[in-house]
């Protein structure tokens, strides 16, 4: 079942299509915090927040972007609200449980390769300025397209495409010293 | 390091991303054969977008807060309820049981046990080789055949395997379909995409040398570039598309249809070509079947306690009984024949 058909059964009162969307985003959502400087018990509020708002208002609720636009970028508002706009943000380590699915298969110097490479290319992301990491990693790690980033942060995908281009820009000349 | 304008740098991200159209993956296949400096572009950034790692899935923590939401959700409407009529509705329970998603936690490793392995199925083919017959070439196991396809491609195909060339290879694409082994020397054509299909995976060529492991009984599919570049893509998914280096290999397992990108040794991979028996940590049903398709007689485990461990290894062509000693001695187990059957048993530690 797609977002739209989910939520038309949010509408009508489905709660098992609620608790569906509500597994399906959790995760996306709460790397999203991750993103914006957000520990994971605050991200967890925050986007609780967001869903129990789009279930109180479910009859009234219009939607005009997508409905993944329309809960990360109400998860973005709920963060700035909390931590002031400007706040600089840091990107949090991960937890550690997201490594385990893929060191199942893997021999122990490629695990070791592959964080090694994961790792550097987070050195760099945070190296970026706060927009610009924000952008980068909505696009590379959650797939985001330049219309949706564009949507969620209120900007032009214009300005998205030119942030992307910078970013890639800095990684390569990063690359450069470490090959 | 030359800088390219932004038009190229979405270029290339949207086609490792499976956005871009056919026309534009064309165009840019083009470009990476032909301009160097859009090709260095490209390496670097496939490398920052393979460094890229699935979103952290913890469906307990999610299962937990949607749990939490739930019981809010619940106080807050039996709230409104007291409020609009006045008083708590009896009997009216304000928890819900949540259908938690189903976690398919089967382990693979129960799922290769139950499969059997009994793979032993002789193909009796006992057609004239002939080239001008574009139909299915076959191996019996223990056999290896080199193909020469009417392009200049020239076919290499493992034991046990079957190749299948379309009946309309070189009009406009090379298609052929694979079961089993073969390492693939594509002659370059860039006008006539070759691409390799297997059960769930598409390999198509930007380049020359490499090879594709798709048994049917083998829990993964492996593709292995050794030379050039190719891209795979995995159940039509465009968004799942991976390119690979030389030196690079994409192994697919079919039982959670994950794919990861890993290192390997060229001789590893390309070893069964020299009549050389590989075991490159293979697990032991894989040892076994690879066993199974090498020697032409059916390999039993008998111990489920073999499953975990792993097996790595090279045996020039000798003899199967002279293997199974050579394994003997450094693995701990023991091994039979019984009839034409090898039947392998120990605990492995």
């Amino acid at each position: 079942m797609d977002d739209i058909e989910l939520l038309s059964r949010v509408k009508a009162d489905d709660r098992e299509a609620f608790n569906s969307l509500f597994l399906k985003y959790y995760p996306l959502l709460s790397d999203f915090c991750r993103f914006l400087g957000i520990n994971s018990d605050d991200g967890e509020d925050i986007i609780a927040d967001v869903f129990l708002d789009l279930w109180v208002k479910r009859e009234r609720l219009h939607i005009h972007t997508s409905l993944k636009s329309y809960l990360y970028g109400a998860v973005k508002n709920r963060v700035y609200t909390l931590k002031g706009k400007n706040q600089k943000m840091q990107l949090l380590p991960e937890e550690y449980a997201s490594d385990k699915a893929i060191s199942d298969h893997l021999r122990p110097d490629e695990m070791l390769f592959r964080k090694d490479r994961r790792l550097m290319i987070e050195r760099f992301i945070d190296e970026l300025p706060e927009q610009g990491k924000l952008i980068f990693l909505m696009n590379w790690q959650h797939q985001l397209d330049y219309q949706e980033i564009a949507e969620i942060l209120s900007i032009s995908p214009h300005t998205v495409k030119t942030h992307i281009y910078r970013s890639v820009n800095y990684f390569r000349k990063r690359l450069l010293f470490v090959k | 390091m030359a800088y390219m304008d932004e038009h190229h740098y979405l270029l290339i991200i949207g086609y490792l991303e499976g956005r871009i159209t056919e026309e534009e993956t064309q165009y840019l296949l083009q470009k990476v054969q032909t301009d160097k400096e859009f090709s260095d572009a490209f390496e670097d950034i496939a490398e920052i977008w393979s460094a890229k790692k699935a979103v952290p899935n913890n469906s307990d923590k999610a299962n937990d807060a949607l749990a939490r939401l739930n019981k809010k959700i619940d106080d807050l409407e039996a709230g409104e309820h007291i409020r609009k009529n006045g008083y708590a509705k009896t009997g009216h329970q304000s928890s819900i049981i949540l259908k938690l998603r189903p976690i398919l936690a089967i382990a693979a490793s129960a799922l290769i046990l139950a499969g059997a392995f009994w793979l032993y199925k002789p193909k009796l083919s006992n057609k004239p080789a002939s080239t001008m017959v574009m139909a299915e070439k076959h191996t019996a196991p223990g056999e290896k055949k080199k193909i020469d396809l009417p392009d200049g491609t020239s076919v290499t195909l493992n034991a046990s395997s079957s190749l299948r060339i379309a009946n309309n290879f070189g009009d406009d694409k090379r298609e052929v379909y694979l079961e089993g082994e073969a390492f693939f020397d594509v002659k370059r054509d860039p006008q006539k995409p070759f691409i390799v299909h297997t059960d769930k995976i598409a390999t198509q060529v930007l380049g020359t040398h490499f090879n594709v492991s798709a048994y049917q009984n083998d829990g993964n599919i492996t593709v292995s570039l050794v030379q050039g570049k190719v891209q795979v893509d995995m159940n039509n998914d465009p968004s799942k598309r991976i390119i690979l280096d030389p030196g690079k290999q994409m192994i697919y397992s079919k039982s959670n249809h994950q794919a990861h990108v890993a290192d390997f040794i060229t001789d590893d991979i390309t070893g069964w070509k020299e009549n050389k028996l590989v075991f490159n940590y293979d697990s032991w049903p894989d040892a076994a079947k690879k066993l199974s398709r090498w020697y032409g007689v059916p390999v039993l485990l008998k111990d489920s306690t073999l499953l975990r461990c792993k097996l790595k290894g090279t045996f020039d062509n000798i003899p199967l009984a002279k293997v199974m000693e050579q394994i003997r001695m450094v693995a701990d187990v023991s091994w039979q024949m019984q009839g034409t059957q090898v039947i392998i048993s120990g605990k492995c530690n």
